[in-house]
């Protein structure tokens, strides 16, 4: 009769235990969907970013753009508000530094994630 | 009390066993839902690693030897078969490098890349007997939606860009997975 009055310490540590792990469970899940979102994100971030420095690099030296930004068609796949940039600056009198970032912010997210490719654009001796 | 202490434990009653019946029933129910959710949501994220990986698997293995080529080939012959190319197929020669990586001299290795049906990719690669490169069909994508090549020149002997767009395409149950990446190379050795 005593001992049903109320739950026993032991009662309660095993039902704290058990709704633990079931949270914890949840969590893990949810995590990995997030995981699986921002590499996804990533990977299309990585073949806009490729594929600018492989057209800077067909242009060559002489025709490089301004800093700036560029567009891709593949960038209305990213969470909207993703950005890109484009850093041209020299590098010395016959090179030129290229950097090309492409940011965007996850969904539910407020730190923002880059994938930026650096290139060296030399006057002479690049693409045939 | 001894008449009382017997009387109570002599079973449950008719509301003890409706309120261990609920209780039960309701958390069987929320175990359930709960391992049909883990294993859904698991199921999509598998099938969606599957279709971004397989979409960079095929773009890193096109880079691999649509860079070091050295023309795009109308067509070639190989064991299997005869390969044109097309707007769905690349055919690719691309001089064969030894073991220290240096190109040995007018000696070549051919690759295609091809579908077969609509969702199947492969790879062909054909290495030459001195070259390093390892001959062989791989599989690159078993979800495809869309694999195409453009070419900068109509004339196959002068292209020397081509553009790759590789579209992947899962279905999980009711959800679509897909995914759209799309690179221009520059062959290296034209």
């Amino acid at each position: 009769m005593k001992s049903s009055r109320g739950f026993s310490l032991i009662e309660v540590v095993i039902s704290i235990f058990i709704i633990g792990v079931m949270l914890v469970l949840l969590h893990a899940v949810s995590q990995n969907s997030v995981l699986v979102r921002s590499a996804k994100n990533r990977g299309i971030a990585l073949a806009v970013a490729r594929d600018k420095v492989e057209s800077l690099r067909i242009g060559g030296y002489a025709s490089l753009p301004q800093s700036g930004t560029f567009s891709n068609s593949l960038m209305s796949t990213l969470p909207p508000g993703a950005t890109t940039t484009l850093t041209v600056s020299a590098y010395n009198a016959k090179t030129t530094q290229v950097a090309v970032g492409v940011t965007w912010t996850e969904l539910g997210s407020t730190a923002s994630s880059t994938v930026s490719l650096q290139t060296l654009i030399t006057q002479t001796g690049g693409l045939p | 009390m001894m008449c009382c202490l017997r009387r109570y434990q002599r079973g449950f009653t008719l509301l003890e066993t409706v309120i261990v019946i609920v209780l039960s029933v309701s958390m069987f129910i929320t175990v359930g839902l709960l391992i049909y959710n883990f294993s859904r949501i698991s199921l999509y994220q598998k099938t969606a690693t599957q279709s971004s990986g397989s979409a960079s698997t095929v773009m890193r293995e096109m880079e691999s030897l649509t860079l070091p080529a050295d023309a795009v080939l109308q067509t070639h012959t190989f064991v299997g078969g005869t390969y044109t190319s097309s707007s769905t197929v690349l055919v690719l020669e691309i001089p064969s490098v030894d073991s220290s990586g240096n190109t040995i001299a007018s000696t070549h290795d051919y690759a295609v890349f091809y579908s077969v049906g609509t969702t199947s990719s492969y790879r062909l690669l054909e290495a030459n007997a001195l070259s390093t490169r390892v001959s062989g069909t791989k599989l690159l994508s078993s979800t495809m939606k869309a694999f195409t090549f453009t070419f900068n020149d109509a004339d196959f002997t002068k292209v020397n860009i081509v553009t790759v767009d590789v579209q992947t395409q899962a279905q999980v149950k009711q959800d679509t997975v897909s995914d759209h990446r799309s690179e221009q190379m520059r062959l290296r050795n034209q």
